[in-house]
């Protein structure tokens, strides 16, 4: 049997992961500042500065915290680390990076030049992700649960940003654009959202939530067969029209209902009852998740209620902001710590004196630190949820925003800064 | 009969309710229990790691006909545990609840994302190298 294959010890460098998390929350920061000088974003979903605001928090922040964690996590899970080099790596964090400043300019100031600078970004960064990642899942076999969800996270996240290039192309230069848009724009956010989002989530959790608090695994039948149930209701969702692709869609709105029961459940079953902050993120998250599923639900079975209540922006920021930036920032005080603490120990073990002074993970990240991101994670979120019906309040929900980034990016510098002055 | 995969998986678990029970014991500020529950935890890893280390590696390190591979990376990660066992050991002794529970944090992440690579890559791999796996089983249940 052939071993060589297997790279267990291949964990990337630090600056791989850390500098998509490094990276990440300026752009939070951003899409505050957005929120404050046009506070309009929140209500109006087709202004130019919702659409910038929306897309600095998925791509800017969301998505690349997410690439980071890939490179980490795909070694553990399967022995196939990402064949990313720290250039390579540089190259997509600084294109999608740009890519995502340049396309909230293109929202605000359509155009081709714009447009075209924005699509070369994207296709730099995404394209050198997307092929390696491909190519390390290909290698694969047999696929465990959680890859399985990765894969098809990965599929949704080639199916969005194809279906949001094209989508912008139709706005920025119609008469160029080769060919009609694909999804229309609340496909593309649901392929986006519930499709790449929700399935990383879902992957993510059947490991972590057993892994981390010593909870009961998920059931098997469920871990086999939900991320692509899920998967199959958005894609005959899409293709299928009229009550069918309704049904679809409620079904797909009821199995998330059901994840969130059950992952709920399974970390109340936790039989490590210590207070952590990541749990308190994760029941956050799945609560919010849940809100947000019964909001759809209500605005597939009464059309009409959307144009009363501001319920399309309400799911949003239950789903966006209570769900998956809160599994993110939770996953964050856990991940980080980590990853800093393993360098440091595999550095030291040559001198095993220096490891009895190395900072565990609660002194690169304090449980009181945790604590504050969580209030002022939740803060943020009440913030945001009653600028919906008191815009007047917008400025100040932008504030609370900005406040939860700014301590995130604080966070993560302070526990870099601890992690470098005992490398030396 | 039982597998080397569902075997390990459950020796596992029941180190890390050893583990719970004693990380839970010291949040409680109860020392006694902690220290019971900690040298439960110790005796029942190194017994994991006794069969690892001399019945299960050796064996799969020569079906393979490699020692630098994955089993190399798991010892190496057997180390790293047993420096923070020592850490643990000493804010036990010391009654220092916040060093404690901090190194214990560690441990645990390092300790279940070390059992995810055995769990989900060595052990099944090692059923199908191994000329007789419940043979292999065998002498690691006699460790």
């Amino acid at each position: 049997m052939r071993t060589d294959g297997l790279n267990f010890d291949n964990i990337p460098p630090l600056s791989i992961p850390y500098g998509f998390f490094a990276t990440a929350p300026l752009f939070g920061v951003l899409a505050g500042l957005v929120l404050l000088f046009q506070p309009q974003a929140l209500t109006a979903r087709w202004d130019p500065a919702a659409l910038a605001l929306v897309h600095l928090l998925t791509l800017g922040f969301a998505a690349q915290i997410m690439l980071g964690a890939l490179c980490q996590v795909m070694p553990v899970v399967s022995s196939q680390p990402i064949p990313l080099s720290r250039t390579q790596a540089l190259l997509v964090r600084g294109c999608i990076s740009l890519g995502t400043v340049l396309l909230s300019l293109t929202f605000l100031f359509p155009g081709p030049i714009l447009f075209s600078l924005t699509l070369a970004a994207f296709v730099i960064g995404f394209g050198l992700f997307i092929s390696r990642l491909i190519q390390a899942l290909i290698k694969i076999r047999p696929a465990g649960h959680t890859l399985v969800s990765i894969r098809l996270a990965a599929f949704c996240l080639l199916i969005t940003l194809i279906a949001g290039v094209i989508l912008l192309w139709w706005r920025s230069s119609p008469q160029t654009a080769p060919l009609a848009p694909i999804l229309n724009t609340d496909q593309h956010a649901l392929w986006g959202i519930q499709g790449w989002g929700l399935l990383l989530v879902v992957g993510v959790s059947f490991q972590v939530i057993p892994m981390f608090h010593v909870a009961p695994d998920f059931p098997a039948r469920v871990q086999r067969w939900l991320p692509g149930a899920l998967m199959l209701s958005l894609l005959l969702g899409t293709v299928l029209d009229g009550s069918a692709a309704i049904a679809l869609m409620a079904l797909s709105k009821l199995l998330v209902l059901g994840y969130c029961a059950l992952a709920s459940r399974h970390l109340r079953q936790r039989r490590r009852k210590l207070l952590d902050y990541t749990v308190r993120f994760w029941q956050l998250a799945l609560g919010c998740i849940a809100l947000s599923m019964v909001v759809n639900l209500a605005t597939l079975g009464w059309p009409e209620l959307p144009n009363r209540l501001p319920l399309a922006e309400l799911s949003a920021i239950l789903f966006g902001f209570g769900g998956l930036l809160a599994v993110i920032f939770g996953m964050l005080q856990k991940i980080v710590p980590f990853l800093l603490y393993l360098h440091l120990q595999r550095q030291c073990l040559t001198q095993p004196e220096k490891l009895l002074t190395l900072p565990n993970m609660k002194q690169l990240i304090s449980t009181a630190r945790s604590k504050r991101q969580w209030w002022l994670h939740c803060t943020a979120l009440c913030g945001l949820l009653i600028a919906l019906w008191l815009p007047l309040l917008t400025p100040l929900a932008a504030l609370l925003l900005i406040a939860d980034f700014v301590w995130l990016g604080w966070t993560l510098h302070q526990a870099f800064a601890l992690y470098r002055q005992h490398l030396n | 009969m039982t597998s080397i995969s569902e075997f390990m998986t459950s020796d596992h678990r029941r180190c890390d309710e050893f583990f719970n029970q004693a990380e839970e014991a010291v949040s409680q500020g109860k020392w006694d229990e902690a220290q019971q529950g900690w040298s439960e935890f110790q005796q029942a890893i190194e017994h994991h790691f006794s069969m690892e280390e001399q019945v299960l590696f050796p064996a799969f390190e020569q079906a393979t006909g490699s020692t630098a591979g994955p089993t190399s990376v798991m010892r190496m990660e057997h180390d790293q545990m047993r420096q923070l066992f020592a850490q643990v050991g000493q804010a036990l002794g010391a009654k220092d609840a916040d060093t404690l529970l901090g190194a214990s944090e560690t441990l645990m992440i390092l300790m279940q994302q070390h059992n995810m690579k055995e769990e989900q890559i060595l052990y099944p791999m090692s059923m199908r190298a191994l000329p007789d796996p419940d043979n292999t089983l065998n002498e690691m249940q006699q460790c």
